[in-house]
């Protein structure tokens, strides 16, 4: 029997939303390559409760359509002409703009993960995933969940672990 | 067989916690804790690979426990298992070294794959609180690259500035000189490139060297 396999998602698959245009998750796709922002389009209008209300071809325009358009998520390429997406992710939460990030990316590497996570994104996906999940993915960020699979949650933990014990002055205030 | 025991100050609980492992027949269940100190002894006993570690008990509480018992034995997995935490609770229990922080209203399925997941090294967070587990990781990411060429006493006066304190208060927390504190902010707009004490607080809490206080 194998119940563990690495990678795989620990948590099932909630409950659908109801749908309703006041409930719906306002969606901005930014990625360089139109025929995978037309397929993700695809891919989240034939969900009730979620509407695409953009697309960006590079990181300045998902700033600027997230400045007007106010899209609750913002699934992002990381590879974009100019600003990237791991720049783009980390201006959106220096700018304090209320949506979240989902990275969605051809790169596997934990490196790029944590790049991501550390800019403030709240999951990273590659765009091989399957569409359930990234639906799922969608609803747990709007949620206010995030989303990590194992490998990198231990990642995280030990690289948040690090830098809690460095001597920050963080750590002088609680003393 | 991955080894576990269970720590928890509800009997009830365990009891369903053990049938749920009986389930598995790849996970041996070693033995079972009231508080913090029984666990220490008996991860001393047993070397468990996998801890199911309740937060709040008598005696000592499971982060405390977590403590000694990856002192004891560094590569044991401990995930904790609980009802109330705060962020203090799940930064603290992450800071210990801890390998999971579950709710205990999760899923039975994925406890038994969280079980597996932590045996092979890796480590969970339920979705509801990695959020915020993401926010405070990354503030402290930008804490650390922030002012880079501040020295540490400058860094801890601009933390102060950034919680609203006056200078005789900033001084005497620091045990410098007022003089010195006025001195350092100098130094310190320059480095920043800020001219007013309301810049530099501001640069403060935006970059998360500070943070506004918690509500009492």
């Amino acid at each position: 029997m194998e119940i563990y396999e690495p990678g795989a998602p620990i948590y099932p698959a909630g409950p659908p939303l109801p749908a309703g245009s006041a409930n719906s998750i306002h969606i901005l796709i930014a990625d360089d390559h139109r025929p995978f922002r037309s397929e993700l389009r695809q891919v989240c209008e034939n969900q009730p409760d979620i509407m695409v209300v953009g697309e960006a071809e590079n990181g300045q325009q998902a700033v600027d359509i997230a400045i007007h358009l106010h899209p609750d998520i913002i699934l992002m390429d990381i590879n974009m002409p100019g600003m990237d997406g791991i720049e783009t992710t980390r201006t959106i939460r220096e700018m304090e703009l209320p949506c979240q990030v989902i990275v969605l990316t051809v790169y596997r590497d934990a490196e790029h993960t944590m790049d991501a996570l550390q800019a403030g994104a709240m999951a990273h996906l590659t765009k091989d995933t399957d569409e359930a999940q990234l639906i799922q993915t969608i609803r747990a960020i709007h949620h206010g969940e995030a989303l990590m699979d194992s490998q990198v949650t231990s990642l995280v933990l030990k690289a948040f672990r690090r830098l809690s014990q460095d001597k920050s002055p963080a750590d002088l205030a609680e003393l | 067989m991955i080894k576990v025991l269970i720590v928890d100050d509800h009997p009830v609980f365990r009891h369903g916690l053990r049938m749920l492992l009986e389930a598995d027949p790849s996970l041996t269940f070693v033995g079972e804790a009231e508080d913090g100190l029984q666990a220490i002894e008996m991860a001393r006993e047993q070397h468990p690979d996998v801890i199911l570690m309740d937060l709040h008990m008598a005696r000592l509480d499971g982060i405390q426990a977590a403590r000694q018992i990856l002192i004891d034995q560094p590569g044991t997995g401990i995930i904790m298992l609980t009802v109330a935490h705060s962020d203090e609770h799940v930064f603290a229990a992450i800071q210990v070294g801890i390998r999971g922080f579950l709710l205990k209203d999760t899923d039975e399925d994925a406890l038994i794959r969280s079980i597996h997941a932590v045996s092979h090294g890796e480590a969970l967070i339920d979705p509801t609180i990695a959020a915020r587990v993401l926010k405070e990781f990354r503030r402290l990411n930008q804490a650390q690259n922030v002012g880079q060429d501040l020295t540490p006493l400058e860094l801890d006066i601009l933390k102060l500035v950034g919680e609203g304190l006056e200078n005789p208060q900033i001084a005497k927390i620091l045990n410098v000189s007022e003089k010195t504190v006025v001195n350092r902010l100098t130094v310190i707009y320059q480095k920043i490139g800020v001219t007013s004490r309301t810049q530099a607080a501001l640069y403060a809490l935006r970059k998360g060297l500070s943070s506004l206080q918690p509500e009492a």
